[in-house]
């Protein structure tokens, strides 16, 4: 077997290995059947720790590789040159197919390693964690699929596969902040953060398809003239270049919670504490940074997308840190803490200090996970660290306190307070006119079935089954 | 062998007589369920074998009625057979998993019938024959919406139904005879026949689009003729339902008939009809995010869906026609498995009223399990069907129809939205009624149907290439009937 063979070996173990334990794990679920705690980790630990080897593995490979690895595992489905003939006009593109190929550089394989060894490290901090909870089981399953995702997003070869990748990170992240499901806060927070996804992953979903229509593919290796990343370069013109960045751009503000739409980052620390470090202390919150350092190139062809950027990290920047001020629970103000960061990281990929970006990732990702897995401890750290200081009563104020009026400041923390209205203006502007309308047409809708039939639609939806039905429920007081 | 045909056409027909001849609805219910096992089990071998030779045809004709000539001829081909395997499927998984106050006798062979007519329409290869199943196919519903014994309801929501028939019924009786009387005039020997090479007279294409674009408007639920289909959902028979909402009866027609018989009109107005289609999604995907009720706000979303198959036939390519058939598939799947676990909640609480649900997670974990698998399959997530489709669409559609696409795309975040919220809302958070302890999670047959259509979703969804090839020489006609000047009046040939 030789070096490239063997790539390909490990680079489909370190994608497929946790796909493989989240399967029995999903179908026992399904039959209802619970193995035991000790069954369940050890599963998803053995399977989450192979994949973490063989992305090691494949990382060691890549560094006596010449150049990056493109290894290709065929097509999902591929219409063709006799589909595609018909299908395009004009615009030299070979047919399209979904094609599953990896991409082994820099870039990915020290992010596939910093995810294997994050995510199997809090796996093995939530054996002890989580022992005994009653989601025990859905934790782990939704933490393999997770990991899974993430293994899928950041060695993916084009937006195609990326995207993949990220639903799959999006809905294992959006399940395990409705982990306490019976609780109303958690399932207020997993709705919001549903909501964002799922608006803002349109972004993704539409610069594969203009890429592989500027470009002639999605893929990155051959969209971008087949340089290593951070070398890679397209020629695209500007105005395209530009399209595609804003798509990916507005995918990323979801995903890393960049402003404006950053505010269900913290609703989101609603979720275990070990998921809440992996996810948005380690790894899932700088998927957006990935994005944004994998499309590098296209941001740096349009002047303008860089200026997007650039202008998008440094609000964020200043208004996680501002809000991150007045929060007084530790999860809220590391959640604000990640997001400070992440926004600078941001205002790095629009200065193109892709390396610098990089590593800073890295180590965010290692410290703040460390830092939010010992957040419950938090409390007594501190009346350590106080106890070892002997000031217990040293007024911690910051540089900006003390150089603006005591007025100003006052002001601007009452509305971090309120997250500078943000939820409020975008459920003005956008939520509530758009279910306003869809109340109007639902009255319409309703009045016209009642014009028709004479039947109220209000009235309880009792049906032929239900009226037979022996009333198993009661209301509760 | 090309007997077959027939047979695949007649079986659920004779499986309804049969069950007619038992008085106990019992018995009558499990010879039900056996058949549509068998059936299932048949057709689904005869689309593995058009996979293995996707070239294959099978054809019966008899010989044609003096005086109409008009013909029994019946045919299975790459673009029919895999319809067949959803319309048994469906048929299965009515009888196996809906509650059972849903299945008495009558509804039994309703829900038989209505996939009789089904796979009439999808093997009939006359223009009479095909209309015939077309308006048979409503009849089903119409009786179990009028005899609903203690169901006042649904007997007033049949004089809804009713209208929509006859609106949905005249003009596809019109298109026939337009078909039938301007080929005969050109001299044809049989003018209602789909293989016959006599074309429609130029002057007649219009009108006969125009008319049959009115009675699949009306069958596919596309605003504003569509308040039917939701409450159908809502209030309707289950059975019955996702039979009308999954077997796309409509888009079918659009394929078989509509492009092959009038290229030149359909070159020029199907853009319009996917139009039409596009802002009734986006209607309907709005009416759907507001909803209170979990079963109209999931009416909502396969009606809204539903309208999406037609804009991707309306990009007229490869990858648009592709996509919107494998689009097909999903919603019928997804219907089966969405309306029924809409139905095993509200047999099991007694309301699908959301602001009454909640926490059900707690008490009905394969429930939820079921209902958010399928929820991700509606959506598009990677993995299912949905995806794979949603994307060749978007493909389609996004460089040379930007708006369209940016429409598209809305639609499918509203009702993304939508089914994840109801989801959230029905089965976490508090809950706010107390459930009898002995009221049990899914049954093992309800498990069973619940996640057959979930694995099949799924399967489909990690490989579709085989479908893709199943249906390539069609779509490959269809694109070149609806790019050339040359009429291509049968473009399955």
């Amino acid at each position: 077997m030789n070096a490239e063979q063997l790539a390909w070996w490990l680079g489909g173990a370190t994608v497929a290995l946790p796909f493989v334990a989240v399967l029995p794990l999903l179908l026992l679920g399904g039959l209802g059947a619970r193995p035991s705690e000790r069954a369940t980790s050890r599963t998803v630990l053995v399977l989450c720790g192979l994949s973490s080897l063989a992305s090691m593995g494949l990382a060691a490979l890549w560094l006596r590789h010449d150049g990056p690895l493109v290894l290709r595992y065929g097509s999902i489905f591929d219409l063709g040159p006799r589909g595609h003939a018909f299908a395009t006009s004009g615009h030299g593109a070979v047919g399209y197919r979904f094609e599953v190929d990896l991409l082994v550089d820099r870039l990915s394989a020290t992010t596939s390693v910093l995810t294997g060894v994050l995510s199997w490290i809090t796996a093995r901090f939530s054996v002890r964690y989580l022992h005994r909870e009653p989601g025990f089981f859905r934790y782990f399953l939704l933490l393999a699929l997770f990991v899974g995702g993430m293994q899928v997003l950041v060695l993916a070869g084009s937006y195609d596969l990326l995207f993949v990748g990220w639903e799959l990170a999006g809905i294992s992240s959006m399940l395990l902040i409705a982990f306490f499901h019976l609780r109303r806060g958690p399932t207020r927070a997993a709705i919001r953060a549903m909501l964002t996804y799922r608006v803002t992953d349109v972004g993704l979903l539409v610069a594969g398809v203009l890429l592989h229509h500027f470009a002639g593919s999605s893929g990155f290796f051959d969209a971008f003239e087949r340089h290593a990343w951070p070398d890679a370069q397209t020629h695209l013109a500007p105005s395209s270049a530009f399209v595609i960045s804003a798509a990916i751009v507005f995918a990323a503000i979801g995903k890393s919670a960049l402003f404006p739409l950053g505010t269900w980052l913290p609703r989101a620390m609603e979720g275990p504490t070990p998921s809440s470090a992996l996810f948005y202390g380690g790894l899932a919150v700088h998927a957006g940074v990935y994005l944004l350092l994998r499309s590098a190139p296209l941001i740096e062809a349009s002047p303008a997308a860089s200026l997007m950027v650039a202008v998008i990290g440094a609000a964020t920047a200043l208004w996680a840190t501002i809000a991150g001020h007045t929060r007084s629970d530790v999860k809220s103000a590391l959640a604000y803490a990640t997001v400070t960061q992440v926004g600078i990281m941001v205002l790095g990929v629009a200065l193109r200090l892709y390396n610098v970006v990089l590593v800073y990732m890295v180590a965010h990702a290692c410290l703040r996970t460390l830092q939010l897995l010992r957040a419950p401890s938090a409390l007594h750290d501190a009346e350590a660290i106080r106890a070892a200081l002997e000031d217990s009563s040293r007024e911690d104020r910051s540089l900006l306190e003390r150089l603006v009026p005591r007025s100003i400041v006052d002001r601007v923390h009452a509305l971090a307070l309120e997250d500078f209205h943000i939820d409020a203006v975008v459920d003005r502007v956008i939520l509530r006119p758009v279910l306003g309308l869809s109340s109007a047409l639902d009255r319409v809708e309703r009045r016209w079935v009642a014009a028709m039939t004479g039947v109220d639609l209000d009235a309880p939806a009792a049906t032929e089954s239900d009226s037979r039905a022996p009333g198993p429920v009661e209301e509760r007081p | 062998m090309s007997a077959l045909v027939t047979l695949v056409v007649a079986m659920p027909f004779l499986a309804a007589l049969v069950v007619r001849q038992w008085k106990d609805e019992g018995t009558a219910l499990t010879i039900g369920r056996v058949f549509a096992l068998g059936y299932l089990a048949v057709v689904s071998v005869i689309a593995i074998v058009f996979l293995r030779d996707p070239a294959l045809v099978l054809r019966h004709t008899s010989e044609a009625i003096p005086g109409l000539r008009a013909r029994w001829h019946l045919e299975l081909d790459g673009l029919s057979a895999p319809f067949l395997p959803l319309a048994a499927g469906i048929a299965a998984g009515v009888l196996l998993a809906a509650p059972r106050v849903e299945l008495g006798k009558a509804s039994v062979q309703s829900v038989l019938v209505a996939t009789g007519c089904a796979a009439g329409v999808y093997c009939a290869e006359d223009l009479l024959l095909l209309a015939s199943f077309w308006i048979a196919g409503l009849v089903p519903a119409t009786v179990a919406l009028h005899q609903s014994p203690n169901a006042t309801v649904r007997r007033k929501l049949a004089r809804m139904y009713d209208g929509y028939f006859v609106l949905g019924s005249i003009p596809i009786v019109l298109a026939v005879l337009v078909v039938g009387v301007s080929r005969a005039s050109a001299g044809a020997a049989l003018p209602f026949d789909l293989s016959e090479p006599t074309p429609i007279p130029h002057a007649y294409g219009p009108l006969v689009f125009f008319l049959i674009s009115w009675a699949l408007l009306t069958r596919k639920a596309v605003a504003p003729l569509h308040s039917w289909l939701p409450v159908m959902i809502e209030r309707g028979p289950v059975g019955l339902a996702v039979l009308t909402a999954g077997t796309h009866l409509a888009a079918f027609l659009a394929l078989r008939v509509l492009v092959p018989l009038v290229p030149e009109a359909s070159r020029q107005w199907l853009p319009v009809l996917s139009l039409i289609a596009l802002a009734s999604a986006v209607l309907q995907a709005l009416m759907a995010l507001g909803q209170r009720d979990l079963r109209r706000a999931v009416g909502f979303v396969i009606t809204s869906q539903l309208a999406l198959v037609l804009v991707g036939l309306g990009a007229r390519g490869a990858e648009g026609l592709h996509g919107s058939m494998l689009q097909m598939l999903s919603i019928g799947l997804v219907s089966l498995g969405q309306v029924l676990a809409v139905a095993w909640i509200s047999a099991r609480t007694s309301t699908t009223d959301l602001r009454r649900l909640g926490g059900l997670a707690a008490q009905f974990p394969k429930i939820a399990w079921v209902f958010f698998l399928l929820g991700l399959a509606s959506v598009g997530a990677p993995g299912t069907i949905a995806w794979v489709a949603e994307d060749l669409i978007l493909h389609a559609l996004l460089v040379r129809h930007p708006f369209v696409a940016a429409a598209l795309l809305a639609v499918t975040v509203l009702n993304g939205v939508t089914i994840l919220r109801v989801f959230f809302q029905a089965f976490f958070g508090e809950s706010k009624m107390a459930i009898d302890a002995r009221v049990s999670d899914l049954r093992p047959r309800e498990w069973v149907v619940g996640y057959a259509v979930i694995a099949a979703i799924a399967a489909l969804g990690i490989a579709p290439q085989a479908l893709i090839e199943l249906r390539r020489s069609t779509v490959d006609g269809l694109v070149r009937a609806l790019s050339s000047e040359q009429s291509l009046h049968s473009a399955g040939q």
